[in-house]
């Protein structure tokens, strides 16, 4: 029995057993299901099928047999990871369809913090936004922090209270980062639980109720992730990346929430509990800062690029369980250029590897801290990235091409499995947008997906490693 | 226009074209942040832009370089146009393949027999085998002599046999009389000379009795006077008388023993006489009899003789005719053997020169008809043919043995090997040659070709890179980068510029202030 198996009867309206789970979602379980079973056929099979055939070519050509036995073992190790994620997400899936989180007695109060940094074009609607979600009581506060455009002017606009329940308060800080911000505007909120946001996010009206249901289930719950959901996607680019949000991101953590293991609260909608973050500011967060340059101690640090990461791997490693709810929605502003695309992703590779160096600095000083569910999520979510998808790129991929090119037999096979495995992402794409509630075309994209997400995003890991080895000082842009 | 073909090389070229798009912004991005990082002025981020540009003009042109060798068309065929392919033809009969890879001139490579031919030449077969084995009974079988020459022989066999035991028992015979005859004279000698000492006795007994009876007689007369005197008594006087009386009869019989003794020696000397004579004789007889033996002995040698070369010449007679024997069933067994060949030989494909066996079908009698059942040619039968640029040729030809693809979707063995053989020069095409290579097929390979398909394969093999001038010029430009990285990094670190995050800093700032609260 997981961590939410047991609070779901206590806190949950369980439908009785055996009900009809409607069409759709009888479609969705189904889509899963062959989602789940052709990636690991696939996966064993091609591995398999590639292993065999690089036993015969050990010895007449062994950088062959080298190449087709780590693609083997790749396939292998994808494909079944691909179908362990998605019937750990078929099984959370069933559970949120099966139980309906009963409202609580009162509705606590909610502060919502959303730092801001040159963010003039954004903060206002941003804040409209927020002000507009349909909640009883709640408060929120933006801090500007040292933006040097009129960020401050525009969100002090809307400063004070509004519709008698909600309460916004416009900061100001020095300069010192967004992880500083957001310890600023912890140390001025009030409510019971802290909903972090993006200055340029929208959040849907109910986003904050169904967070709020959510953590509400259990005390173990320290925090929810919502689903964050592209809105500009007036490019091809913008729609992949909407595409990669929904697909990527939410299957992992859909599959993650199963165990109350999601490794990434995302930085535009992430609900926190205001004590697990004061324990979190206590066990790791304190340097002694105290406003020297702008800069404050709390449960967010300096030290990485990825500070919602930190935050939730802290989280985990303090105990706490954490629950992705993807009915809860935040409308984020993706990278339109392909520029400030690698910009981000430069962040985010670059963050995930310091957050992970400091989660393994932890656990050599505090073994306790490395949870088995835990050190599970890492290994199937960034032992792949890191590892397992730049070897395919190296070795893999090239090996493949190869093949095609010389018309090899095998190569002929494996392009049958990358079909297959195209049209398993179309109908996991398709199934991903019905449980997400987002738009359905999006699946066709998915082969270009594929080729944008495995070879388009991977170069600037080469950079990321490099900076991080050579230790080059971040900056965020 | 047919883009099928070029689907492969596109997607690839699509692959790798994003895969150099994500690396050159992911490097522009970098050194961008670098540039920040570091508060580079703008007439060194035209310095960056510039190595950046060279480098991927470089990356471009190595990209050019590796689609110009793949895009460049290495199509060509197989043919077994110098092959000779014999094919299954139910009408000719059931084929039967030749066993040796390596067939000379003229040899058959496939007879065609029919069911008839089988049994004609089985049958033929069965009448050579009755010969070789009356062949064999011959050799084994003895000399077939005439009776007569047996019979004379068996009699000078009988006759001489009869001699030896005739001269054997005679001799036995004469052996046993001469011993007899000795015997008896010795007998006689010894009976001689004991009535001889018989007779010596008699004559001491008789001169002892001589001498006694003189005494008696002496005592007698000088007794008559004494007696007369009467010295003597009468009764001695009588006793004295009657002992001359015992002797003289003593004396008598002495005398007519010894005369009986003198008669009895004289037989003896008779009967010696008599039993030498009888031995001579027979002597005389045995070795005339034997005279005559061997002289009858001598006739038989004689006539054994005339027997034994009678018999050599008869042996030799019967030699001959076995042999004139054999000679006629081995010419009777070529016959056969001939007409063996020639229901062999009735329909048969023949090699038309040297060479060996490329493929044959593994059943050639469950052929259907038409189906090739086996591919004959010289050992570079198989060619393929390529249209190459010359300097490519030449680079084929230093490279040995290649790999050629065959692009027929029927094959499950696609790989070829092949060799460079030679090359000749387009037509109207400077520059470009047609070049010929060696193939080694599989045997499923080998089999589509003589089933008269046309082989299409695609060249397996590219020129090395680094004599490829567009290849050496990308190369180039990519150096030329990374000279104008290095001396760009040397310019920067000597300019020593400031670091640029002072610029992006705020000025001092209280720590935090609220903000005003507008009230609605």
């Amino acid at each position: 029995m997981t961590l939410l198996e047991g609070a779901s009867a206590a806190y949950c309206d369980a439908r009785p057993r055996g009900s009809a789970l409607g069409v759709r979602a009888s479609i969705e379980v189904v889509l899963y299901a062959i989602g789940a079973l052709m990636a690991a056929l696939l996966g064993v099979f091609t591995g398999y099928s590639l292993l065999a055939v690089s036993s015969e070519d050990w010895l007449e050509a062994p950088w062959t047999g080298v190449q087709s036995s780590l693609l083997g073992v790749l396939i292998l190790i994808l494909g079944l990871r691909i179908s362990y994620a998605l019937s750990l997400a078929l099984r959370e899936h069933l559970r949120i369809r099966r139980c309906t989180p009963k409202d609580p007695v009162t509705w606590p109060r909610v502060s919502i913090l959303v730092p801001a940094f040159n963010e003039e074009g954004t903060v206002v609607e941003a804040l409209r936004s927020t002000i507009d979600i349909d909640y009883p009581d709640f408060e929120v506060i933006v801090v500007d922090d040292g933006s040097t455009d009129k960020t401050f002017e525009r969100a002090a606009s809307l400063a004070g209270r509004h519709r008698d329940r909600v309460d916004v308060q416009v900061l100001r800080k020095e300069n010192a980062g967004k992880w500083s911000a957001h310890n600023f505007a912890v140390r001025h909120a009030t409510g019971r639980y802290l909903l972090c946001v993006d200055a340029d996010s929208r959040l849907e009206p109910d986003a904050l109720r169904h967070m709020v249901r959510a953590i509400e289930r259990d005390e173990s719950i320290a925090a929810v992730a919502g689903q964050v959901r592209v809105r500009n996607r007036d490019g091809l680019l913008t729609c992949l990346q909407a595409l990669e949000y929904l697909t990527c991101n939410g299957s992992m953590r859909t599959a993650q929430s199963f165990d109350a293991t999601v490794l990434v609260v995302p930085g535009p909608i992430g609900l926190f509990r205001r004590e697990v973050l004061d324990r979190v500011t206590a066990e790791f967060g304190k340097r002694g800062y105290d406003g020297t340059g702008g800069r404050y101690d709390g449960p967010f640090e300096d030290d990485s690029f990825a500070e919602d990461f930190d935050l939730s791997l802290a989280v985990l490693q303090l105990g706490y369980g954490i629950v992705y709810e993807p009915r809860a929605v935040s409308n984020t502003k993706a990278p339109s250029t392909l520029r400030s695309l690698m910009n981000q992703r430069y962040r985010w590779q670059r963050g995930s590897i310091q957050v992970l160096r400091k989660v393994m600095r932890r656990s050599r000083e505090r073994p306790e801290l490395l949870r088995p569910a835990l050190l599970r999520w890492l290994l199937l979510a960034y032992a792949v990235d890191f590892v397992l998808v730049p070897l395919w790129l190296l070795i893999g991929l090239p090996y493949l091409l190869a093949l095609y090119l010389s018309g090899s037999a095998i190569a002929t096979s494996l392009l049958g499995f990358l079909l297959l495995m195209f049209g398993t992402n179309f109908l996991l794409s398709l199934c991903y947008a019905s449980t997400h509630k987002d738009s359905k075309w999006l699946a066709p994209l998915c082969v270009a997906h594929d080729v944008y997400n495995t070879c388009f995003l991977q170069a600037i890991l080469i950079f990321v490693v490099f900076d991080e080895i050579r230790g080059t000082p971040m900056r965020w842009s | 226009m047919n883009l099928a073909p070029f689907l492969p090389l596109i997607s690839v070229i699509c692959l790798v074209l994003a895969g150099l798009a994500s690396l050159t912004l992911s490097l522009s991005v970098w050194r961008r942040r670098r540039a920040a990082m570091r508060g580079v002025h703008g007439g060194l981020r035209l310095v960056g832009h510039a190595v950046i540009g060279t480098a991927v003009l470089g990356l471009f042109v190595v990209l050019v370089a590796f689609a110009i060798r793949s895009f460049f068309p290495r199509s060509g065929s197989v043919s077994t146009a110098d092959a000779l392919v014999v094919r299954a033809d139910p009408q000719r009969g059931v084929p039967r393949l030749v066993e040796a890879d390596r067939v000379d001139a003229g040899a058959a490579l496939v007879v065609f027999e029919r069911a008839i031919d089988a049994l004609r030449r089985k049958v033929l077969l069965e009448r050579s085998a009755v010969l070789e084995a009356q062949i064999e009974a011959l050799h084994l079988s003895s000399l077939d002599f005439a009776a007569e020459h047996l019979r004379r022989k068996q009699e000078v066999v009988d006759e001489r046999r009869r001699l030896a035991a005739e001269r054997l028992a005679f001799t036995i015979e004469a052996q046993r009389l001469s011993t007899q005859s000795r015997s008896d004279i010795i007998g006689h000698t010894v009976q001689q000379g004991r009535v001889r000492a018989l007779l010596g006795e008699y004559d001491a007994r008789l001169a002892a009795v001589e001498a006694e009876l003189v005494f008696a007689r002496r005592r007698r007369d000088s007794g008559l006077g004494l007696l007369s005197e009467e010295l003597v008594s009468p009764l001695q006087q009588a006793s004295v008388e009657r002992s001359e009386q015992v002797l003289t009869a003593e004396k008598r019989r002495i005398g007519d023993e010894r005369r009986g003794q003198v008669a009895i020696l004289a037989e003896l000397d008779a009967g010696l006489a008599a039993l030498e004579a009888a031995l001579a004789a027979h002597a005389k007889c045995v070795d005339e009899k034997l005279a005559s033996l061997c002289v009858l002995q001598s006739q038989l040698d004689g006539r054994d003789r005339e027997l034994a070369r009678e018999e050599g010449a008869e042996r030799e007679r019967l030699r001959s005719r076995r042999e004139a024997l054999v000679r006629g069933i081995r010419a009777e067994q070529r016959q056969a053997a001939a007409e063996v060949a020639v229901v062999d030989g009735g329909d048969a494909v023949l090699s038309p020169a040297a060479g060996r066996v490329l493929w044959r079908h593994p059943a050639p009698a469950a052929a259907t008809p038409g189906d090739p059942i086996l591919l004959f040619g010289g050992e570079t039968a198989l060619r393929a043919e390529f249209r190459l640029r010359a300097t490519e040729a030449r680079r084929l030809e230093d490279a040995g043995e290649v790999v050629l693809l065959a692009e027929a979707a029927a094959l499950l063995e696609p790989r070829l090997r092949a060799r460079f053989l030679s090359a000749r020069q387009a037509e109207n095409e400077d520059g470009m040659v047609v070049a010929q290579l060696s193939c080694q097929g599989t045997p499923s390979q080998l089999r589509y070709l003589a089933r008269g398909h046309e082989l299409a394969v695609r060249l397996d093999w590219r020129a090395p890179l680094w004599r490829d001038a567009v290849f050496l010029a990308g190369i180039a430009l990519l150096g030329i980068a990374l000279c104008l990285q290095f001396g760009f990094a040397f310019f920067v670190r000597r300019m020593r510029v400031a670091p640029a995050l002072s610029s992006r800093s705020l000025p001092p700032d209280p720590t935090a202030r609220p903000a005003r609260r507008l009230a609605q």
